[in-house]
């Protein structure tokens, strides 16, 4: 029990950091599990983080008022992105999303509330490891129920073939964009808790950079279920700290385990459990991430 | 009158796919669309059912103007079809296609099931839509588009790729529809097909309506043999 304590204390941040970003990598889970490949979920993230950063800090917001207030803005900043986004496919999707993530980095820098380049120092640090990881397991559930219900189902028939989705019946736009506000909501909650666990936030954290690497995560997780992103957070995150020894030669190992398992495991870590499956949708040439 | 169509216009830049089109379907009854390739079959049933907007004319569907409603809209007012490219969810299950065929209807995976005994595929149920031949993949097609329910089926070439045996099995599936008040726009090559199983038959050529009538009318008309043959004029 000693032990576990003394780990805890010693990797706390990194512990806490595979929490945040397996939530911000079911985010963007969502939105590719209906075979849409946006790119938005830092800024939604960043818009949440310092929105509820601010409320806690300026106006005194108790702690889940101010996480609640942050997710919602960003759920609600995406619901008019979506709608218009929504028209696009594939790499124009990802890149209009991307366009709307430097808008909110450079709207950061320009408004004087949010400390501009400096970014926000001295936000409470209220956020513990057990909130990270209560949200986690809370978002997981639920996001897994979903996937298996009518709704789930509904977006796997998207991500196949949308024109034959229209067809039985599914109002294909209107599923696309509660995924994409889901999302954003996700992201938001773990933009907030981010930003009351790290003590300052800074806009860049939530910049292109940091959008690429969540949905890193995600696909090199694995789309089938909602495991594979946290497993693709967890080694994202936790390799610095694995590869610790290595020391200059770090990245270069961490880009070599990121190319091996593109290459033999193309649909994700989650695809491990189901290989012959796998090689099955191989076959017949069926959509990546299905 | 089930479906109606008014004047249906559809142009690609300048060419006139559908012009000025009119039909009638009854409700119960397996209406054939026929003619040569590029007649503008395909053109016209994707402007019905929602996946192209036409340009002109009006489409009516029990009794309701659904000229400008989407192809989602249009399912969940009863209109189903399969596609002459098939278009099934390859990575799904066998069942999961005919569970959401049945989208609109809550899905039941009971139901689904009795669907796929129907159409000789319930061995196949927990097959990838993907691995399945190509003539299973056209009878699943049709499953799925029946798990809805509809009151109208389209189906464009269901009997493209399906050896005689099968497409004699398609020909009593046809038959036995009308009974039971599903009514059918059918688009196929397979004469026999469409002489066995159709109740009336329209030919288009070159985006028009040539003639239409019974399957034995239809095939004694000179406009119909000149549009497969051309016409003594062009030779």
């Amino acid at each position: 029990m000693d032990d576990l304590a003394a780990f805890l204390a010693a990797y706390q941040t990194t512990i806490g950091f595979i929490g945040l970003n397996a939530m911000l990598a079911l985010s963007v889970w969502l939105t590719l599990y209906t075979g849409q490949l946006t790119l938005g979920n830092a800024a939604f993230a960043g818009i949440a983080a310092y929105c509820s950063a601010l409320l806690t800090m300026k106006a005194g917001f108790p702690f889940p008022l101010a996480l609640a207030c942050g997710a919602v803005l960003a759920a609600a900043v995406s619901v008019p992105l979506g709608a218009t986004v929504f028209r696009l496919r594939g790499v124009y999707l990802a890149i209009a999303t991307l366009a709307f993530g430097e808008i909110v980095r450079v709207a950061i820098l320009a408004i004087p509330i949010t400390g501009r380049g400096q970014g926000l120092v001295g936000i409470p640090p209220k956020t513990e490891l057990w909130h990270i990881f209560v949200s986690l397991v809370v978002i997981a559930v639920v996001l897994e129920r979903l996937r298996r219900s009518t709704v789930g189902r509904a977006w796997a028939a998207i991500r196949e073939d949308e024109i034959a989705a229209a067809s039985q019946g599914i109002p294909v736009r209107r599923y696309q964009l509660v995924a994409f506000v889901l999302g954003a909501l996700v992201a938001g909650w773990a933009g907030g808790l981010a930003a009351h666990f790290d003590f300052a936030i800074q806009p860049d954290e939530f910049g292109f950079a940091r959008a690429v690497q969540i949905l890193v995560f995600a696909v090199v997780g694995g789309i089938p279920n909602v495991l594979g992103p946290i497993a693709g957070a967890l080694l994202f995150t936790a390799l610095p700290a694995i590869l610790q020894p290595l020391q200059e030669y770090r990245d270069i190992f961490q880009g070599a385990i990121l190319v091996l398992v593109i290459v033999f495991l193309p649909r994700g870590l989650a695809t491990l459990v189901e290989l012959r499956r796998t090689a099955r949708l191989r076959t017949i040439g069926a959509e990546d991430v299905a | 009158m089930l479906l109606e169509t008014h004047g249906l216009v559809k142009r690609f830049g300048g060419v006139v796919a559908v012009n000025a089109v009119d039909l009638a379907v009854t409700e119960g009854e397996v209406f054939g669309l026929i003619g040569p390739n590029g007649a503008g079959k395909t053109t016209l049933i994707n402007v019905i059912s929602g996946q192209l907007r036409s340009d002109g004319g009006t489409v009516h569907f029990a009794g309701a103007d659904v000229t400008r409603l989407r192809p989602d809209q249009l399912a969940r007012r009863g209109i189903a079809r399969t596609f002459q490219a098939i278009r099934l969810f390859k990575g799904l299950s066998v069942l999961e296609n005919v569970r959401l065929g049945g989208f609109v209807r809550g899905g039941s995976p009971q139901g689904a099931r009795a669907l796929l005994e129907r159409m000789g595929l319930a061995a196949r149920a927990s097959a990838l839509a993907g691995e399945l031949a190509y003539g299973d993949q056209r009878r699943l097609e049709i499953a799925r588009a029946l798990a809805a329910e509809p009151k109208l089926l389209i189906l464009d070439e269901p009997a493209a790729g399906m050896n005689p045996t099968e497409s004699a099995a398609l020909r009593v599936l046809l038959r036995s529809l009308g009974a039971e008040g599903i009514t059918t726009v059918l688009i196929e090559h397979d004469v026999r097909l469409v002489m066995g199983a159709c109740d009336r038959v329209a030919v288009l050529s070159f985006g028009r309506k040539i003639a239409q009538g019974t399957p034995a009318e239809v095939q004694g008309d000179p406009a119909v043999r000149d549009a497969y043959l051309g016409s003594d004029e062009d030779a």
